[in-house]
């Protein structure tokens, strides 16, 4: 890899990378990383393919073109026993939440631990409930994900996505439908388990807020020249970072920026 | 420009009206709609109107805008020999998807059955319960009334003949071999096959099936395998409950003629035969598969959108009585070939 990081601190290494559907790229030729113990949030506009970033890197969309390593293990081109490692290195929140229907609050963070962790029953549930309890969610557990608000449901899809204490957790959007509060809770959170346990994050998301108390970094996808217009810390970017961005950060239309330059 | 201010020019009713357009920039949608709705008004009226400057661009604009709700039936009307070829096509694709689905589902049960403690218990056990107990009432019912009807309608060509008694050849012969388990499959395909299909397509669209992927846990094998297993295993006992009963439907016309229940089955002893049980378990058995895989994979195979789900549903349940009928022919011929 030619980054003076070494190679074991780099979670994930886009180079090049195409994404998009049945071959048709909808952001091309990214380049970027995530080292560990960092949290990383991707912005960009409403439909720019956030959400096609993170599905590619959750091994559910195969990238275009291009390369993309995962803990080490590229993913283009990997065999079915280097993707199941792949996939058991990441915690994935949807956008939607994308909880079990079936299963209760408890049973829903409880099942990839079924799954994959050789932990007695006992202490696997000890495991979920006080990863319910980090998301404020430990009087729920016994709901089934229809009983809750989509905030809610978020909040549960976030306790599971960390439930097999990957080394990185992807969120798409875990704060949009949440109050102030509970966002500012959350972002907490991951700051936290960011900080005291060297986990890493990708983070998509829109509230500002989020973007200035998270990300040690953040990736900006520019919905125009569909490809990544800027990396760096959201202060930097708000001070000098390309106008596209910085108009971001600020809340500027571009026709009042116009008018006002 | 808004409505308002130029409602009192309007209510006049002037018999020509010129709208200034702003030089530059290109209209907003509120503009668009007023001069559309404007246009409308005056043309209505009998008037006329002019735009400054006038582009083609913008008249093709407020034409678009200001059309009334499409006609009703205006869509392009598909041939009836198209629909058919259309539907072959689609049956022959299904047909093949289907093929290649299995070949994945043997690996998965396979390795299911090597590790039975790694199958979802739950969900095999509500879907054996959900196709066998819960389907039991109406596959007896429809199976006792079909027997009924064919006993009753072969009876007089045999009592023609002067021998009634053999309509309980006919009727073991068919309910046996072919009835019991073609009906029980066709109840399947309408209540098993299509909720698979709602169950797994609902969980495509929401997500669900993406979720068990990123963890690293194989849809197939945990959602689809516990459920054929489970119509596998229970369904055939349900086909045999369901050919007796058409039996006993096809013995209440015997009655009626004062043929004693002894005597029908004597006949029935004499003309089906231990391996006919057999062939309509194995074909139950087979049907049940089918109907199984096209339910699961018609789910798996969710597009997104509204309506999506219900029309997997009915893909699944059209895919999977297909499937068991082709089926139904081939392995009756194969079971002639090798004279079984
Ligand atoms: N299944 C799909 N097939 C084809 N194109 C798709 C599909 N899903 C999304 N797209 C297209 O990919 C582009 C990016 O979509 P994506 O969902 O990644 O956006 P996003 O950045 O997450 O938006 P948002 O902020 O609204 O969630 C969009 O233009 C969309 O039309
Ligand atoms: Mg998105």
């Amino acid at each position: 890899m030619d980054t003076s990081i070494p190679s074991n601190d780099l979670l994930l290494a886009a180079r090049g990378l195409s994404i998009g559907y049945h071959g048709k790229a909808v952001m091309r030729d990214l380049t970027f990383d995530v080292r560990r113990g960092e949290v990383v949030v991707v912005a960009g506009g409403s439909g720019c393919g956030k959400t096609t970033l993170m599905r590619t890197i959750a091994t559910l969309l195969p990238p275009v073109s291009g390369s993309l390593a995962i803990n080490g293990h590229e993913l283009v081109g990997a065999s079915a026993e280097s993707l199941s490692v792949i996939r058991r290195s990441l915690g994935v929140m949807f956008q939607s939440g994308a909880l079990f229907g079936g299963l209760t609050v408890l049973e829903n963070v409880l099942l990839p631990m079924e799954a994959h962790r050789h932990l007695a029953r006992p202490a696997r549930v000890e495991m979920a409930k006080s990863l319910l309890s980090s998301v404020f969610m430990q009087d729920a557990a016994n709901k089934l994900p229809s009983e809750l608000s989509g905030g809610m449901q978020k909040r549960v899809a976030i306790a599971r996505a960390l439930a097999l204490e990957p080394p990185i957790v992807l969120l798409d959007e875990p704060s949009a439908g949440l109050d102030p509060i509970t966002s500012a809770e959350l972002d907490r959170l991951i700051r936290e388990f960011c900080e005291s346990t060297g986990r890493s994050f990708l983070v998509v998301t829109h509230e500002l807020p989020s973007i200035f108390a998270i990300a040690d970094r953040m990736v900006f996808l520019d919905a125009q020249s569909r490809t990544i217009t800027a990396i760096g810390t959201p202060k930097d970017l708000l001070e000098s970072g390309p106008t596209a961005v910085r108009q971001f950060l600020s809340r500027t239309p571009p026709d009042q920026a116009k008018e006002a330059a | 420009m808004w409505l308002a201010e130029v409602e009192p020019v309007l209510m006049a009713g002037p018999s020509s009206v010129r709208i200034v357009l702003p030089p530059t920039r290109p209209l907003s949608l509120a503009q668009l709609s007023a001069i559309v709705a404007i246009t409308n008004r005056v043309r209505g009226a009998g008037g006329t109107v002019t735009y400054e400057p006038s582009t083609p661009r913008l008249a093709m604009m407020v034409r678009a805008f200001g059309r009334r709700d499409l006609a009703p039936g205006s869509s392009a009307r598909v041939g009836f020999v198209e629909q058919v070829g259309e539907s072959a096509i689609a049956t022959v694709h299904t047909g093949v998807s289907i093929i290649g689905f299995v070949a994945h589902l043997g690996a998965a049960m396979a390795s299911t059955l090597r590790h039975p403690a790694t199958m979802r218990w739950r969900d095999f056990f509500s879907a054996a319960a959900a196709s066998s107990a819960d389907a039991l009432p109406v596959t007896a019912l429809l199976c006792f009334i079909v027997g009924f009807i064919i006993a009753f309608q072969t009876m007089p060509s045999f009592a023609q003949f002067g021998m009634p008694a053999m309509t309980g050849i006919v009727i073991g012969v068919s309910m046996v071999r072919e009835l019991g388990p073609l009906i029980t499959a066709i109840i399947l395909s309408g209540r098993s096959g299509s909720a698979f299909a709602a169950e797994l397509g609902t969980m495509t669209v929401t997500s669900e099936i993406d979720a068990l992927r990123a963890l690293d846990l194989e849809p197939v094998r945990f959602l689809v395998v516990p459920r054929i297993l489970a119509v596998a295993l229970v369904t055939p006992l349900l086909s045999i409950i369901g050919t007796i009963a058409g039996l006993l439907g096809g013995y209440l016309v015997l009655w009626g003629k004062d043929i004693s229940f002894l005597f029908f089955y004597e006949q029935l002893k004499h003309s089906v035969h231990p391996h006919d049980f057999v062939q309509g378990v194995f074909k139950m058995f087979v049907f049940s598969l089918l109907v199984g895989a096209a339910g699961c994979l018609a789910g798996l195979q969710t597009a997104a959108g509204p309506g999506a789900v219900g029309l997997s549903a009915t893909r699944a349940v059209v895919a999977g009585i297909v499937l068991v009928i082709l089926a139904d022919g081939l392995m009756g011929a194969i079971f002639y070939a090798i004279g079984w």
